[in-house]
């Protein structure tokens, strides 16, 4: 019984890591300039992106909730978070500067999200979950 | 509109989608999203509406994450 309920575990968090992976190669729209502009159509495809790494983070965190991950999940979602919970205000700039028009300062914020995305995903990883290659 | 970048979207997309079926979550929000995203592909260009659309969604994913945990 016991055996069984460990390569259960072990089954899922390897489906986690490889949701994670899959979420993460999502993630690939560049870094905005001027000459790369953030076009409505172009904020559309990086929150469309987001999306789907929210997607896997929420997985994580309700497999960590149902306890059906190691019980330290709960202090590594919540070092994460610190990342996550810098996100929204960065879009509410980003969502107005693109309607707006004001290339020079959604640049600015399009590649600061980008940035935290990636810390996200290294912090993700320093923590055990495997994200990328 | 880069049609390119959003296939490419799309196909990673749907190895997302096919992983969260497989370990039994909630697939419906992004097959919305790519599904939105092939249609606006095919337009040609986003809507306001779909924007707003996927804005909408985001927030409630982020903000489902952000949560302490329960």
């Amino acid at each position: 019984m016991r055996r069984i309920f460990l390569v259960l575990a072990l089954s899922l968090s390897l489906s986690g890591c490889a949701t994670i992976q899959a979420i993460e190669t999502a993630f690939q729209l560049g870094t905005a300039s001027i000459a790369n502009p953030v076009t409505k159509d172009r904020l559309n495809q990086m929150e469309s992106a987001i999306i789907l790494v929210f997607a896997g983070l929420n997985a994580w965190k309700q497999s960590c909730q149902q306890g059906l991950i190691p019980a330290d999940c709960r202090n590594q979602i919540a070092e994460v978070q610190v990342y996550t919970r810098q996100i929204p205000p960065y879009l509410s700039q980003l969502r107005a500067f693109v309607k707006n028009n004001d290339q020079v300062n959604a640049t600015v914020v399009f590649n600061n999200i980008t940035n935290l995305v990636g810390t996200v995903k290294s912090q993700a990883a320093a923590r055990g979950v495997t994200i990328g290659s | 509109m880069d049609v390119g970048a959003v296939l490419a979207l799309i196909v990673k997309g749907l190895g997302v989608v096919s992983t969260l079926v497989a370990v039994g979550k909630e697939a419906a929000p992004a097959i919305k999203v790519l599904v939105d995203l092939a249609s606006g592909a095919q337009n040609g260009t986003v809507t306001d509406d779909q924007l707003a659309a996927t804005e909408k969604l985001l927030d409630g994913m982020i903000e489902d994450f952000n949560a302490p945990m329960v």
